[in-house]
């Protein structure tokens, strides 16, 4: 067996654990097996000196099991059923109530970030619309010299410059202000992501 | 060695093992008396449960382009251990009186 093979098979059987401990298991044995191998094992000795993959997988979940135990499950599988019950009784006479609010709050985090992507973008076509057009004075400034009064054409060159002169200046800041509203969405992403992980992991350990 | 008896020295080992140097999981693995039997698998739960105690802290070192875990006692497991030494003379009071049950009986 190879080293990954042992560690997809590792993964595969500690999948009722939470991923950071997942994690934290998966780095040790990676670890002692590259150890292993630096001493002089082949991979399939290093692999094979750990013992069974399903022995060690399983040793690693009943000792996490003991470890959720104690917090009284006779009792909880009593209540569990009415609970449950009343919880779906609920959910269901809920259910005008909670169904548009949920739909509501969606569409509220929806208008907010297309409120702030339009305004994002309004303001960089605008930019974009000023540098243009100060490019298009700039080359009708000089083509102006030969055909056009001087004085006009002078102007059209400054107005030009100062198109394309502001343009580069917003530039910046629109580069900025996508950024900043690329970090809030992310950071919005995460934090509701977190709510409903941690949300999932106290009903695991309330287990 | 009888199993029970490994399981009572294995914490202790273990943090002895760290104690005068900053060890890792192979490491440990090969330091700890070869009394003890100690396999990958039985440490595992022993570095978790020590850490989990407060006797060992852990980081990262990157070593030949990869991780390794290290691992440092602290005061707390030292506390242990000494608290373990000091209960040396107790174990060898009841080797006494077992030995001295032998040689009853022998008579």
């Amino acid at each position: 067996m190879t080293k990954n093979e042992f560690l997809t098979i590792l993964t595969k059987e500690l999948a009722l654990l939470e991923w950071s401990e997942v994690e934290k298991t998966l780095a040790y044995y990676d670890e002692i097996i590259n150890d292993r191998m630096e001493n002089g094992e082949s991979e399939e000795q290093a692999v094979e000196s750990l013992g069974n993959v399903y022995a060690i997988a399983s040793q690693i979940l009943a000792e996490a099991n003991v470890k959720a135990k104690p917090k009284e499950p006779e009792k909880r599988k009593q209540t569990s059923p009415t609970a449950k019950a009343l919880a779906i009784i609920l959910i269901i006479l809920g259910f005008p109530l909670w169904f548009p609010l949920l739909i509501s709050g969606i569409a509220v985090v929806l208008a907010i970030f297309i409120t702030l992507w339009a305004v994002a973008v309004g303001i960089a076509v605008a930019v974009a619309a000023v540098g243009i057009v100060g490019i298009f004075l700039f080359f009708r400034g000089i083509i102006g010299f030969f055909a056009s009064p001087f004085v006009s054409s002078v102007i059209y060159l400054g107005g030009g410059l100062v198109g394309i002169g502001a343009c580069m200046i917003c530039v910046f800041a629109v580069y900025a202000l996508f950024r900043a509203i690329a970090s809030f969405t992310s950071w919005l992403f995460k934090s509701l992501a977190s709510l409903f992980k941690k949300r999932g992991e106290s009903v695991e350990k309330g287990r | 060695m009888d199993a029970q008896l490994k399981r009572g020295f294995l914490d202790i080992c273990v943090l002895a093992a760290v104690k005068n140097e900053d060890s890792y999981g192979y490491k440990i693995l090969k330091d700890v008396p070869k009394a003890l039997e100690l396999t990958e698998s039985t440490l595992y739960p022993v570095l978790k449960r020590l850490e989990a105690a407060g006797c060992l802290a852990e980081y990262t070192v990157e070593y030949n382009s990869r991780l390794r875990k290290y691992y440092k006692i602290t005061q707390q497991g030292l506390e242990r251990i000494q608290k373990f030494s000091e209960e040396r003379k107790c174990v060898l009071e009841i080797y006494d009186y077992i030995q001295r049950g032998k040689s009853n009986d022998q008579k």
